[in-house]
Order: C-alpha cells, then structure tokens, then sequence
C-alpha cells in the first residue's frame, strides 16, 4: 500500500513530535509499505502564524486527484490533518494546546485577545470540522482523547506505541533503590518524591537520572532535607546507563503532573519493575493499576512516604508487581506493528463496501 | 526480546526477593551497576550498535509442525544389554530399524525389509522371531548383543515350529506365550492411541492456525479489492481522458506526416500548377501545426474560451434548444466546452484536417464557408454566431457580410461573439498578430462594436476580462492614464452583441 504521512514540522527543530514521525514511517516502511511523507512547516510564534499554518493545510487537497498517489494518508499533529484526502486517518499526537488545555493558562494564550481569540475559534471550527467528520479518530494517548472529548465531543481511541528501547529493555534482580529517570523540571515533580523521602520511616534510596532547568533547585531540596546520603544526581547519562538503572531497580517514580503519555511508565514495565505514581500525574494512570502492577498515591509528600514504605517494605510483592505490569504490557499488545495494522485497517464502513464484490 | 535475565549474581542464591545488598548503599549501587555494564558484550550496551530498534513482529502465524512419526522413541543401539519390552510399542517398520541397528549395528537391508517386515505385517512372523533370527544369525552371533528374555521367547517359538514337537507343544507354548504377547499388544495399542490423540491435537492447531491465516488472507484480499477498485477509479478519471487526447495527438501527426509526404511527392517543380481543390487544402496541416505552436494546446484554450459560456447560457434561444454556430470551430474546444453546459452546437471550419479533428471528438461539425454557409441557412434559426480568431482574417467586405449573415440567420434575442487579437496592447497590435500570414488587420475594439451596431446588433460590449463576461457588471473599458498601459492591456477581446428580441429588447 502506498501510505502518506502529514505532520508539520518547525524548521530547525527536531524533537519527540519528529522523532515519532520518523519511528512510524520505519514501522511502516517494516510493514512492507511504501511511505510518502509531507511534511509542512508550521511556527508557534506570533500566534497568527498557527492560523496561517491551518490555511496552508486547507489548501493542500489530495482528494481531487484521486488520492494523489496515496492510499492512505496517516495525519499527527494540528493542523495536518484538514489536508483533503479521500481515505484519511488521523493519528493525534496533540492537539493546538495553546487554543484548549492551555488556553488562559501562563502556557497558553491569555483570553480576550482579540487576535489570539480569533484564531483560536477558526482552530476550534477547523478541529470540529475535520476530526468531526472522520468515522475513527486515533490518538497517542487516553489523555489527548479525554481532551478531544471534553473541547470538541469528538469520540477517539486511544492507540499505543511502544517505547523506543522496547526491544532491548531488559529485567535484573532489585538492588534497594528508586530508580527516577526523567527530566527534572517542575512539571515533572522530582521534588514530591524528595520530600516523602525525607518522610519515610525505612532509609529508602533514589537514584535520578536526567538533567533539567531544575537540577539546581532539586539538589539544593535534597541537601536541606539531609538526604545526600540516601539520593544520587547522575545528569544526563547514556542510554545503557539508563537501561541497566531501569533493570537493577526495586521499582521505579514518574509522578509528573499531567503527562500525556510518557514512555517511562512503559520502560519501567518492560523492566518488570513497579511503578509509582500520583493520582494527577495523567499518562501513567492509564497503565499503573493501584496496588497490582505499582501504587498511585495522593500527590502529598505523607502519602507519597506512605505509599514508599509500604512497597519497600515487602520486595516479594514488589517483584510481584512489576512482573504484574510486565504481563499488563504484554497483554496491551503495545507494538508499532499494531499501530500500522490498526491505523492501516479498513474503517468499518469501507470495509463493507470492499467486502461486497 | 529478552525480559528475563538469569539472575547473575552469586548474591542472589541466599535472597532472592529482599533485594541481594538489602544494606548496600547507593554509591556502591552505583559502583556495581556500572561494573555490570562494563562487562556486557558492546552490542546489548549500545542499543544503536546493537540495532535494536524495536521488537520484531510478533504476530506471524505459526504452523505447528506435525511430529515426525520416526521420532517415536526406539532403543538407543551400542548399549550392552536390552530388554525384550525396548522393542515393544514401535510400530513394525520402527521395530525392524530398531531390531536392525541394535542387534546387527547396521541399517536395514533391502532383502531384510521386504522379507520381514512382510512376514510382521501378515503376522507369520512375531517380534521374537525376528529379533531371535538376527540375534542368532552369523551376523548377530558376531556382535553377541545381549537382550533378556529373548532366549527362552525364541527358543520355544522355535520349538512350536518343529513339526512333530511343535504339534504336542504347541498348547503349553500358546499358554506360556500368551500373557507377553497379550502385554505387548495392549502396549502396542496404548502406543497407538498416544499418537493418535497427538495426531488429533495437531491437526486441531494446524487446522486453527490455518483458519487464522486464511482471515488474514481474506482481509488482504479485501484490501487489494479496495485498491484495484481505486486504481481502476484513476483509470477511468484522469487516465482514459488523457489516454484519448494522446492518441488524438498522434492521430493528428500520423495524418499530418501522410499529407506532407504526398505534398513533398505532388510538389515537384514541374507539376507546379495544382488543382484548386488541392491548392485550398495543400497547407491545411500546416496550419493546424501553427495553431499548436502558436495558439495554445487544447486545454488552455479550453480554459480560456469557458469564461465565455454564461454569457450563452442566459440567452432564450439558447435555453429552448437551437443550435450555437461556431465558425473556424478548429479543434472544437469552445464546441467543448458549450456541450458539457448543455447548449446545442454546430461547428464549421474551411480547414479540413480541423474538420476531422473536431469530428472525432464527437461533433456536429460542417466543412465549408462561413458566409455561404450562414446565407445558405433559414433566416432566425440559430441561437447564436461565434467566431475565434477569424474576423481578423476577412476583409472589410467580408467582415460586413458576416455580420449581416449571422444577423439573418440569428433568432430575435440571439447573439454574436466574435473574439480576436487586442490591438490595444501594443505588442500584440505591433508583433504577434503579425506572426499569422493568415491575418488581415487587427481591429480595435470599437470599429468591431461600431460594425456591429452598424449592422443592426444591439448592446455591444467588449469583453477584455472575466469581470466582463458577467453581463450585469458594467463594461470595464480602457482608460490608459500611463504608456504602460498599453502593454498591460489582455492579448485577446471579444465583442458580443445582441440581436434585439420581438419586442425589440436585449
């Protein structure tokens, strides 16, 4: 099959959004398929820019040449995905979070701007219009389809992708250690888990692997609170590193707020290491099962050393937990071959009338 | 993809699930995770080197393999001593390679094979006589290979063959024989009934595993249907239009070459004095050469004459059926174009190639002259007279003729359009027109609407540009206010002009 892939791209960056792009293009590519790709270029700033970026996609229409060579056309990211095309699925990393979750936020555009206002509303129509009028919408994450259903009433489904070391992610006995491989950024809330540290009543270690704008602040959190001995900054280390940390841990803290996604929680189950996670923390609630494959505790420092001492106390169950998420993952058939055999799949309506000679 | 590591570590042994240094300290954590992937081969530490990308597709169907019938567990040959049961539960041709491997150490004979394995089937021979009469053939004596309770079997088998002894043996041996034939039996039925249920249970999977493959293979199928049936979709679109108008083309220039080859042959010095038909004819495909270079392929022209079509379609005549004469149709682009809006056409052209052409693309089309052709016709027949590039071929004469003809034969509330060269741009009025050695002279804007009134029309405007063609828009003129002007000005104009209805409106 010759399959289209449209994303929209910032000149000069290359980031998850792109790196995803390309992982999808090789699983396809794997498939057996050949990939056109289209790629249009899109700026975040002014805000104006968004809205003449969805008039470029507007006039991109593929239909009227009966599909432009492409059999299916695969859509990611806002505003790809008003490209005309007869036998289009959309796959959605996000949506414009400037113009939802984000609007009249500090992240996002701030309300009664006349320019911001009117782009959002034509962003809005336009999501409605070409989400709206699709039979299936796929998205990257449970988060992105609550979001769609709560600012647009459009019904998705959530498709999961496997991590990109999934292959190679493999599973050590536990060495008495937290293993925290993210970031360390406010949103990603590194310091919730230094507090509860100081709380616990065992002398639970954590490992932090990643650098981040808060590196600083955090090490500064853990000095004051006297838990140099017990945690460890590593940096940015490489991804070996990383992956030997994943298997020899005891489990494993993402509880960032709201994540869309996040491969960690999925690593960490590849791993079959417990996660632990807060009751806001978004991405990972969809796949940590309280008390079966980790623990989801309230974001509170208390809880959270709670919730620590509980789960280190008893490394038999812990063990038992992570090999819990381990079968979960397996059981979610999260693979890039179920993502392009899904988004490849006829829609329901076209299947019946390929079925019917 | 490897989840599962065996555990390494010699720690491990005494505390499985405690964690192996329950007491070990972070930095010494540290210390030996990093030792640990000092240690691993280079390709499981580096994932990019490794290759690793993701796991590999873990959904292909699987036929279970059906188990190999030789693979029935039989006495391994070389060992010192056997026991008679070895042998039982092979079924005959795995007991006779087995008989034969283990008491002579070699594979079975041809002669051996068809010999005892006919006697085992049809039971004259028994397992103990066969394995007795290799044992104690030269062959076996040779290798002495021990196999309890072979003697005794064998040698009362034997003795049952004797015919007299036999005779008067024959009940005790039956009853001594009885019971370990009886034994051997239900094994060898037991054995039987083992493979079979295996049998069953593979077939049962394979048949499973087929019926999967067979779904997967109608989805596939279902989809390549939805593509042909795509494919075949483009074919009949873009494709067939495109198809046609390539074999027009070469048509068209298979003729051309034809004619030019007979005008090559005809064109000798001596035969200078031509018939006048030929004559008339003799540069028609050179013009129809000219027209491509020159004036545009059929799409553009297409695209340029469609403009136009409104202007027709809102004319009474029109909208009750009569015909729109198109004179010089050419290759009957604005024949074309009248048709798909459903207007009523009829073409006439003097070039004869052209005639063809237009013909071909299934018109109405008459080969001859305008004039005649429309003073030959029934007065207030027609819906409408057009003509492309033809009034700057005519004389002053002859342009008064046509517009006089066209009047008669139009409908009241007919119309003329007449479209030509616009001398108003300087380049065309200076250089292009000229490169037709056909034209006569451009005609500015107003002499053509002038003629026109002059003649009897009515309303007549001068269509430099789409807003032009809207007939409630007003006209849009030309008021040069700069010398640039006259360049920008469109290469071609058209003058529409209406014949006045009955009550003398337009």
């Amino acid at each position: 099959m010759r399959v289209g892939v449209a994303t929209v791209y910032t000149p000069g960056i290359f980031g998850g959004a792109e790196f995803h792009a390309e992982n999808l293009i090789d699983a396809i590519r794997d498939a057996g398929h050949m990939v056109h790709r289209i790629a249009l270029p899109f700026q975040y700033d002014p805000p104006e820019a968004s809205g003449r970026a969805l008039e470029l996609c507007e006039k991109v229409d593929f239909s009227r040449y009966g599909g432009g060579q492409i059999d299916t056309l695969i859509c990611l990211k806002f505003p790809s995905y008003v490209i005309g095309h007869p036998n289009k699925r959309v796959w959605l990393l996000h949506q414009h979070r400037a113009a939802y979750d984000l609007y009249d936020t500090i992240f996002g555009w701030k309300r009664g701007r006349a320019t911001t206002d009117a782009v959002r509303k034509r962003i809005i129509a336009a999501d409605n219009k070409a989400l709206g009028a699709l039979p299936t919408v796929f998205t990257n994450a449970g988060r992105v389809s609550e979001r769609l259903k709560r600012y647009n009433d459009i019904d998705s489904t959530p498709l999961y992708h496997p991590p990109p070391d999934a292959g190679i992610i493999s599973s050590k006995p536990a060495l008495p250690y937290i293993f925290v491989p993210s970031r360390l950024e406010v949103l990603k809330r590194q310091d919730l888990l230094l507090k509860a540290l100081a709380r616990t009543k065992q002398p639970i270690q954590a490992i932090f692997a990643g650098a981040g704008s808060m590196q600083r602040q955090f090490e500064e959190l853990a000095k004051g609170l006297e838990l140099m001995d017990r945690v460890k900054f590593l940096g940015a280390i490489p991804r070996a590193e990383m992956l030997e940390l994943y298997a020899n841990a005891a489990a494993v803290f993402f509880g960032p707020v709201d994540e869309d996604y996040g491969y960690i929680t999925l690593e960490a189950m590849l791993a079959h290491k417990p996660v632990i996670t807060c009751t806001d923390s978004g991405g990972p609630l969809e796949f940590v099962i309280d008390g079966e494959t980790g623990v989801i505790s309230e974001p509170q420092p208390a809880d959270l050393a709670d919730a620590l001492d509980r789960l280190m106390a008893d490394p038999a169950r812990a063990a038992e937990m992570g090999e819990n998420g381990y079968q979960r993952y397996r059981a979610l058939d999260i693979s890039w071959n179920n993502v392009v055999e899904t988004l490849l799949a006829p829609q329901p309506a076209l299947a019946t009338a390929a079925g019917a000679p | 993809m490897d989840n599962s590591t065996t555990p390494n570590r010699s720690e491990q042994a005494d505390a499985p699930n405690t964690g192996a240094g329950a007491g070990l300290k972070v930095e010494e954590i540290l210390a030996r995770v990093r030792a640990e992937l000092d240690s691993e081969p280079p390709a499981r530490r580096d994932p990019v080197a490794a290759g690793v990308k993701r796991s590999p597709r873990a959904d292909a169907i699987v036929m279970p393999a059906l188990p190999d019938p030789d693979a029935e567990p039989a006495p391994e040959a070389g060992r010192k001593s056997y026991k008679l049961d070895d042998f039982t539960g092979l079924d005959e041709r795995n007991f006779m390679r087995a008989a034969y491997r283990v008491v002579l150490g070699r594979e079975m004979d041809k002669t051996g094979e068809a010999h005892y394995l006919a006697g085992l089937r049809s039971g004259r021979l028994s397992m103990v006589n066969i394995l007795g009469a290799l044992r104690w053939s030269a062959e076996g004596r040779a290798r002495g290979v021990q196999i309890d309770g072979l003697l005794p079997a064998y040698v009362l088998q034997r003795l049952r063959s004797i015919r007299v002894v036999g005779r008067v043996l024959a009940p005790f041996v039956e009853l001594l024989m009885l019971s370990q034939t009886m034994r051997q039996m239900n094994q060898r039925i037991a054995a039987a009934n083992l493979r079979h249920r295996d049998l069953v249970e593979h077939l049962v999977s394979t048949h499973s595993a087929m019926r999967r493959s067979l779904m997967k293979f109608d989805a596939d199928i279902a989809q390549l249907d939805k593509d042909t049936s795509a494919t075949r979709g483009l074919v009949d679109g873009g494709a067939k239009l495109e198809i046609a108008a390539a074999r027009q083309e070469m048509l068209e220039q298979a003729r051309a070459l034809s004619r030019a080859i007979a005008e090559v042959g005809e064109a000798k010095p001596e035969t200078a004095a031509l018939s006048p038909a030929a004559d008339a004819h003799a540069l028609d495909s050179l013009y129809v050469a000219f027209e491509n270079k020159f004036r545009g392929s059929t799409d553009e022209i297409a695209k340029r004459v469609r403009r136009y079509v409104p202007m027709f379609t809102g004319l009474a005549p029109v909208a009750a059926g009569e015909v729109v004469l198109d004179i010089g149709c050419g290759r009957g682009e604005w024949l074309s174009v009248l048709t798909e809006a459903n207007v009523r056409t009829r073409g006439l052209d003097l070039n004869v190639a052209m005639v063809e052409e237009a013909r071909q693309r299934g018109h109405d089309v008459v080969a001859g002259d305008a004039i005649a052709y429309l003073q030959q016709q029934p007065g207030e027949s027609l819906a409408g007279v057009t003509g492309f590039h033809i009034v700057e071929h005519l004389s002053f004469s002859q342009l008064v003729a046509l517009l006089d003809a066209a009047y008669a034969a139009l409908k009241p509330g007919g119309a003329i359009l007449f479209e030509t060269p616009n001398p108003e741009n300087l380049v065309v009025g200076a250089c292009t027109f000229n490169y037709d050695p056909t034209h006569n002279k451009p005609l500015p804007p107003d002499l053509l609407r002038f003629l026109a009134e002059a003649r009897g029309f009515e309303a007549g405007r001068i269509v430099r540009n789409e807003n032009d063609c809207q007939l409630d828009r007003p006209e849009t003129g030309f008021a040069p206010t700069e010398v640039n002007d006259w360049f920008r000005q469109p290469a071609d104009y058209a003058l529409f002009a209406r014949k006045p209805d009955a009550a003398g409106q337009v």
